[in-house]
């Protein structure tokens, strides 16, 4: 140490520890090995990809078409890219689609937001940028992606259907099955009788008898899946399965009919619908007369498709 | 002197002390950096960073001794504390080019390389040349798999007809693993001072990376006979009477 002045500059310099070496060793292979891998990705790129020159191109028009991925790299003259890109995605993003709701359908999408955010990175960043810059900018485009594109993306989408995953048999479906929910239905009209809907159930906290005799407590609540069967004002018969509705015999049936009490006779409420949780077994007369009327509010929307499994892709009558 | 405005030096001390004090540090920091010098032109790079540190005990406002520092712990591959130890330095000299280049080398062989660029551009933008400069700057070239690498190499042999220049270069193809070009460098700096030992040492390291057993044997030999106590040319003439390294043995064994 030697001092200057009032000031001790140290000319020795830092020196790495024996054990900084060690690592800086074992690492140094690759390293070394790091521009070699570079430079024959750059070959097998410009081999199967052709060169490339971006010309002249406005950065605007390329941050705008960053909205569909490949599509910027269309733009800049690299087709066979983008157009893999493009292609890649789509694959992704339809399998996604198909199976929504799912861990699969999960997996998929994400792989498309991936490929999507590989896109806009390949023309985002810059080669002499340092791995911290690069870091931040690919994570900026990202959150800027996912908050641009795809979360007004599913907000849209989700208005109109919602996958939602069956967590319980009931009648026709079966647990794992995933349907579509439209959600946006009943803000324009108001539900009909016959519509499958996704409802909140009433909750209810009962104590009763099971149908065995047994002493039991029903704590009732959470969304459930079936058929509206009346409408206010309408009074209803249900004995031995068949349905009536002001006396007239009505051909709509819940869910699961297989599960619900031999007779039920009531009047439905104003700003309610009656609709029997049939996909909840052992519920007894009381319990099921607790629950059955179903404000219009707790109606969350319709259920019209089913997407999974792919053997019953379709309408849901 | 611009250069030496960061440093805070006694202003009591009257100028007849000063001027008697001038000589004697300038006569020790001398010696030092000739030991220095010459510990570097043997290829011991550990000496010649501590004969750096006693020259600049002696005085601190040797550029060239910081700059042998920071080049020392560049070859001897600290190179985080390479790049430390030359962002203090250019806080005492923030005009040294040389300073600047050896920053960017630090950098580079970290893989900063926009720093580095920007380092090697501060550089060349300082008054004056050297060979360093251009060397560092065909280094990052180099990194940068930029073919120009070529021109910055050979200007730095223009501008400096020292021996060592082409040695060093050889040096960074060798650590870019570029052993052919390093050996055309090696030749240059041999055949620049065929009395040169390090050269002929660089030019038998190449060599034996080429898999060019019976040249770098007869290189590695002639700088046994101009420093015959080379510890590091022994060991490498050892290891190719062994049949080269371990590795190489055994792709040897391989392709039998």
């Amino acid at each position: 140490m030697v001092h200057a002045g009032s000031v001790a500059i140290d000319v020795h310099p830092p020196r790495a520890s024996a054990r900084a070496k060690r690592w800086r060793r074992h690492w140094q292979p690759l390293r070394a090995w790091k521009p070699a891998l570079a430079q024959a990705a750059h070959r097998l790129e410009r081999s199967f990809l052709g060169s490339w020159d971006p010309g002249d191109v406005s950065e605007s028009a390329v941050i705008q078409r960053m909205v569909i991925p490949g599509w910027p790299q269309i733009y800049c003259g690299r087709v066979l890219r983008g157009r893999i890109l493009l292609g890649v995605w789509s694959m992704l993003l339809g399998g996604g689609l198909l199976y929504a709701g799912t861990s699969l359908g999960s997996l998929l999408l994400g792989m498309a937001v991936s490929v999507h955010v590989a896109s806009a990175l390949e023309l985002a960043l810059d080669e002499g940028a340092s791995a911290m810059e690069r870091l931040v900018r690919a994570a900026l485009t990202l959150v800027l992606i996912v908050c641009l594109v795809y979360l007004p993306a599913v907000w849209l989408i989700g208005r109109v259907a919602t996958p939602r995953q069956l967590l319980a048999d009931s009648g026709p479906l079966n647990i794992g099955d995933v349907v579509l929910v439209n959600r946006s239905m009943y803000a324009v009209a108001e539900p009909e009788i016959g519509d499958l809907v996704l409802y909140e159930i009433p909750e209810a906290d009962l104590t009763g008898r099971t149908d065995a005799g047994y002493n039991a407590r029903f704590l009732i609540r959470g969304p459930r899946m079936d058929r509206i069967l009346a409408q206010a004002g309408q009074q209803i018969t249900y004995d031995q399965g068949r349905l009536t509705v002001n006396g007239v015999a009505s051909s709509l049936r819940p869910l699961n009919p297989g599960h619900l009490p031999a007779s039920l006779s009531l009047t439905v409420p104003a700003d309610s619908y009656l609709i029997l949780p049939s996909s909840d077994h052992n519920l007894t007369e009381q319990v099921i007369r607790e629950v059955c009327i179903v404000p219009r509010s707790r109606i969350e929307g319709q259920v019209y498709w089913q997407t999974q499994p792919l053997s019953a892709f379709g309408v849901i009558r | 002197m611009p250069r030496f405005t960061k440093l805070e030096l006694q202003t009591s001390v009257s100028a007849e002390a000063a001027s008697n004090l001038t000589p004697r540090v300038e006569t020790g920091s001398t010696a030092w950096m000739q030991r220095a010098d010459q510990s570097r032109r043997s290829g011991s790079y550990e000496g010649a960073l501590q004969f750096f540190s006693r020259a600049l005990e002696d005085d601190k406002t040797l550029v060239r001794a910081w700059v042998g520092q920071v080049q020392m712990l560049i070859m001897l591959g600290e190179h985080p504390e390479a790049e430390v130890w030359s962002r203090k330095a250019l806080e005492l000299f923030p005009a040294e080019g040389d300073l600047h280049a050896a920053r960017a080398q630090a950098l580079v062989r970290l893989q900063r390389t926009k720093e580095a660029f920007a380092s090697v551009d501060a550089a060349m933008s300082q008054p004056g040349q050297s060979a360093y400069r251009w060397t560092v700057r065909g280094e990052l070239l180099l990194a940068g798999r930029q073919s120009t690498e070529r021109h910055c190499f050979d200007k730095a042999l223009q501008t400096d007809g020292d021996w060592l220049v082409p040695v060093n270069i050889a040096l960074i193809y060798l650590e870019y693993r570029q052993p052919s070009n390093a050996l055309n460098r090696a030749r240059t700096g041999t055949e620049r001072d065929p009395g040169a030992a390090y050269a002929w040492y660089v030019q038998g390291v190449c060599q034996a990376e080429l898999g060019l057993d019976g040249p770098s044997a007869k290189s590695l030999r002639t700088c046994l006979e101009l420093s015959p106590g080379h510890r590091d040319a022994e060991d490498r003439l050892q290891a190719l009477r062994q049949g080269g390294s371990l590795w190489k043995r055994v792709r040897g064994v391989w392709s039998r």
